[in-house]
């Protein structure tokens, strides 16, 4: 009877290297951001593996010769309790369409499924229950979105929520939900409330997960790993939860985007977006706020204050979050 | 019992089943997955649904992801499930004992 262990990557060279072996065996490139790791293991040999990234499941693989001895099920089991214990009960998996059909068997639902990634989830409270919550939210008639990361929010980035107010009757400014930030979620999101408080038609909205952000997109399964492929393989599964998932239910008929004028990896993922969500949807590319020949960006922020550089930090973030901004990071640090 | 929050027990084993119970306003629906739902899932649903109402709930939004359960593991899973969603950890066995048969 195999074992389920931990493994630790960090603090285990030994470990690491089998785990590493397998991963390979199974065609899988080693992502190492995980912070959790099982493994099954039988007379020392690793059998079959599975990692959590927050409350993704991922690098999940099982011995070539020891396949078809449902061996995934205890993995996915063991980080299922995994998070039960960290009282998640919320899982998401990143796979390729030809194995996805495993997850479902063990009751994962399918969210979206491009050429080369499908995207499940798994538990309580899942999507239905999310568009339940946009449905509370819901104004009447069409409306634009933005998705952000705010991290911090920025004068570009109201900026960018300014120019969609004054264009649409509604718009939805969706912030990342994911906790790989700077600034955790929570504080995100109430950055944007507050410097978004004064425009009566602007509505901001957790993304719980259901909008892809680079920071946790998993793309060890994928065999091209240039980063220009990886940012349109994201563009699609995004564009495709965007526009046949949350787009209906909000009436959202334009999208928002700033340009990011030194990244070749966001103008491809702007263009996959706008090919995809055309002709329902319509991408505004709005040029980036600049401020003395620079343009204002969430890095420029956080190296301003990393550094304590108040008086930069005053040029890129709007006077009604600063003291938000400082104390947020004051208390995190 | 009456259901405050989401809460789920079983798992993904052969021959077991997860049963997540979510409350309601009124009345039981399930939603069920299972690769024997064309021969049991009518008997499934029916044993989850008098478990829920011997146990006193009414209204539940339940899903359950068979993996080839049997009647007392499928009773014996609400039970636990039902508990977990009312904040009660008072098994009262002999009351259950009385019907569960």
């Amino acid at each position: 009877m195999p074992q389920l262990k931990r493994i630790w990557l960090t603090i285990n060279p030994q470990a690491a290297q089998a785990w590493e072996a397998l991963l390979k065996q199974a065609g899988l490139t080693v992502d190492r951001q995980v912070n959790y790791t099982l493994g099954l293991f039988e007379n020392g040999e690793l059998l079959a593996t599975g990692s959590l990234f927050g409350s993704i499941i991922k690098a999940v693989a099982v011995a070539p010769t020891h396949r078809a001895e449902n061996l995934l099920t205890p993995i996915i089991q063991g980080l299922l309790d995994r998070l039960d214990t960290l009282q998640q009960t919320h899982a998401f998996v990143y796979t390729k369409p030809a194995t996805s059909r495993y997850f479902s068997a063990l009751g994962f639902q399918n969210l979206v499924q491009t050429g080369q990634i499908s995207l499940l989830e798994y538990g309580y409270p899942d999507f239905n229950d999310y568009l339940s919550f946009l449905r509370q939210h819901k104004r009447p008639g069409s409306a634009a979105a933005i998705v952000m990361n705010a991290d911090p929010m920025t004068k570009g980035h109201l900026y960018l929520i300014e120019q969609a107010a004054q264009a649409n009757p509604t718009v939805y400014v969706f912030v990342l939900s994911s906790q790989q930030a700077f600034f955790t979620a929570e504080q995100r999101l109430a950055m944007v409330k507050q410097a978004t408080a004064t425009l009566t038609n602007v509505v901001v909205l957790p993304t719980r997960g259901y909008l892809v952000s680079p920071a946790t997109f998993p793309s060890y399964f994928l065999k091209d790993q240039a980063d220009l492929n990886l940012a349109k393989q994201q563009a699609l599964v995004d564009a495709q939860l965007f526009q046949y998932k949350l787009a209906p239910v909000l009436q959202i008929n334009q999208r928002y985007v700033g340009t990011e004028p030194h990244s070749p990896v966001t103008a491809i993922y702007n263009q996959v977006l706008k090919a995809t969500l055309a002709p329902t949807l319509k991408l505004q590319i709005v040029p980036r706020l600049t401020c003395a020949g620079q343009v204002i960006s969430a890095s420029a922020a956080r190296r301003a204050l990393q550094t304590r550089d108040f008086n930069s930090l005053e040029k890129l973030i709007p006077p009604t979050t600063i003291n938000d901004v400082k104390e947020c990071y004051d208390h995190g640090n | 019992m009456e259901i405050k929050h989401s809460a789920h027990a079983g798992t993904l084993e052969s021959s077991d089943l997860t049963v997540t119970l979510q409350p309601a306003t009124a009345g039981i629906s399930i939603a069920l997955t299972s690769s024997v739902a064309k021969q049991f899932g009518d008997q499934i649903k029916q044993v989850v649904t008098v478990t829920l109402q011997k146990s006193g709930i009414q209204a539940a939004t339940v899903k359950v992801n068979d993996k080839g359960a049997l009647n007392c593991t499928i009773k014996a899973r609400t039970i636990v499930a039902a508990y977990r969603a009312a904040d009660k950890t008072d098994y009262d066995w002999e009351e259950i004992n009385s019907w569960i048969n």
